[in-house]
């Protein structure tokens, strides 16, 4: 099922700032023209990474792509909050004249989309959840992870939590076929981008979300659950438990690929965004 | 773990990295004359430039990398110069 080629895109674009309030300035990338689907980043990914997962999607949609804060291009906020990127993304919105647009979250952010469209629910169209963080049955795993990635981060450094989350975020198949060059490689990449405090300060941002289940219960627009089938978080009783507290779901399993679907397999992500973005289109 | 014969020719192995560097990177990569303690990682290269550059030294060198290898030697050219040295002999 892995059809990645291992390219991550981090070449930033000369391109202005869009001022959300209270001084920040969030980098942001807008490509392609139909209807708006929103990227929105983990604590791990830059927005121009997201060139290289939604060069399909773009020739038919109009793709926004953008830096939280504390990270990549984005302003720096110290003590930030949870709530603060909520904010941000509403504001980036109305200084894009964006009204209404579809998320896509991974990871951690899944739990970002998730909020925003309970407080804004007028402004999402739906929500595309990637190898969510979130769980049907509590918050104890996602924060015992986000915990330990912070440990390993603050006692050793950048390169070793490159070997945790290795360990835990590829496919076997990914790893197998990268070998040793890409493990070395990407190591490298991941230590040039992160900037360790500011991934210390969004892990620790990341342990306020609410990790009620029932939140997701709460969910008035359509839903696509995309999983890895070899997901480090995910079995696919998990997944069935999920899905059934979601009102609008639709559900897709991909065999063989990790916490990244994106990333491993681009083409079948691309291919469930847009029939996801299709259907609920037509049934507008 | 190391190939059986890795390359000893002595003398120009900084300059054989950085020409690895060079033509790994996807986009065009200006090593200054004194690049020795240049940061790797300050050169902007993407992810699969810098897969490229571990596959290409291989090539180059006639070795093997491990996964043991510390991150530290990849802090510049010269670094990875005295780890290919101590470690496989490359140019001693």
């Amino acid at each position: 099922m892995s059809t990645a080629t291992l390219d991550l895109d981090f070449r930033y674009e000369d391109r202005p700032a869009v001022p959300v309030g209270d001084g920040v300035e969030l980098y942001c990338e807008l490509r392609g023209d139909g209807p708006t689907i929103t990227t929105v980043n983990n604590f791990f990914l830059v927005a121009p990474m997201w060139r290289g997962f939604t060069a399909q999607l773009a020739e038919r949609n109009r793709i926004l792509s953008y830096d939280l804060r504390n990270q990549g291009a984005s302003s720096e906020v110290p003590d930030s909050g949870w709530d603060d990127h909520l904010a941000d993304l509403r504001g980036m919105l109305d200084a894009l004249a964006i009204e209404r647009t579809y998320l896509v979250g991974t990871s951690v952010s899944t739990l970002l989309c998730r909020d925003f469209a309970l407080a804004y629910p007028e402004r999402v169209a739906g929500l595309v959840l990637v190898g969510p963080a979130f769980s049907p049955y509590g918050g104890r795993h996602r924060r015992a992870v986000n915990r330990s990635w912070e440990t390993t981060l603050r006692e050793a450094g950048t390169a070793a939590l490159w070997d945790h989350l290795y360990s835990l975020v590829l496919s076997d198949t990914m790893m197998e076929r990268g070998g040793t060059p890409a493990y070395l490689g990407l190591r490298e990449a991941f230590v040039a981008l992160l900037s360790p405090q500011a991934a210390l300060d969004n892990l620790r941002t990341a342990m306020q979300a609410d990790d009620d289940p029932a939140l997701l219960g709460q969910l008035g627009c359509p839903v696509l659950l995309l999983v890895g089938d070899n997901d480090f978080m995910w079995s696919p009783s998990g997944v069935a438990d999920a899905a059934s507290l979601i009102p609008q779901c639709r559900v897709l399993e991909l065999p063989g690929i990790g916490h990244l679907p994106y990333w491993e397999a681009t083409e079948a992500f691309e291919g469930a965004v847009q029939s996801f973005v299709e259907d609920c289109e037509a049934g507008r | 773990m190391s190939a059986s014969r890795p390359d000893s020719r002595p003398g120009d192995v900084l300059d054989r990295i950085a020409a690895v560097v060079t033509s790994a990177s996807a986009q065009p990569v200006a090593l200054p004359p004194t690049s020795a303690d240049l940061p790797l990682r300050s050169l902007g290269l993407d992810s699969s430039s810098f897969i490229a550059v571990m596959s290409g030294i291989e090539e180059e060198f006639g070795i093997e990398w491990d996964d043991d290898v510390p991150s530290s030697t990849f802090d510049s050219l010269q670094s990875v110069a005295s780890y290919l040295a101590t470690r496989f002999g490359v140019g001693t």
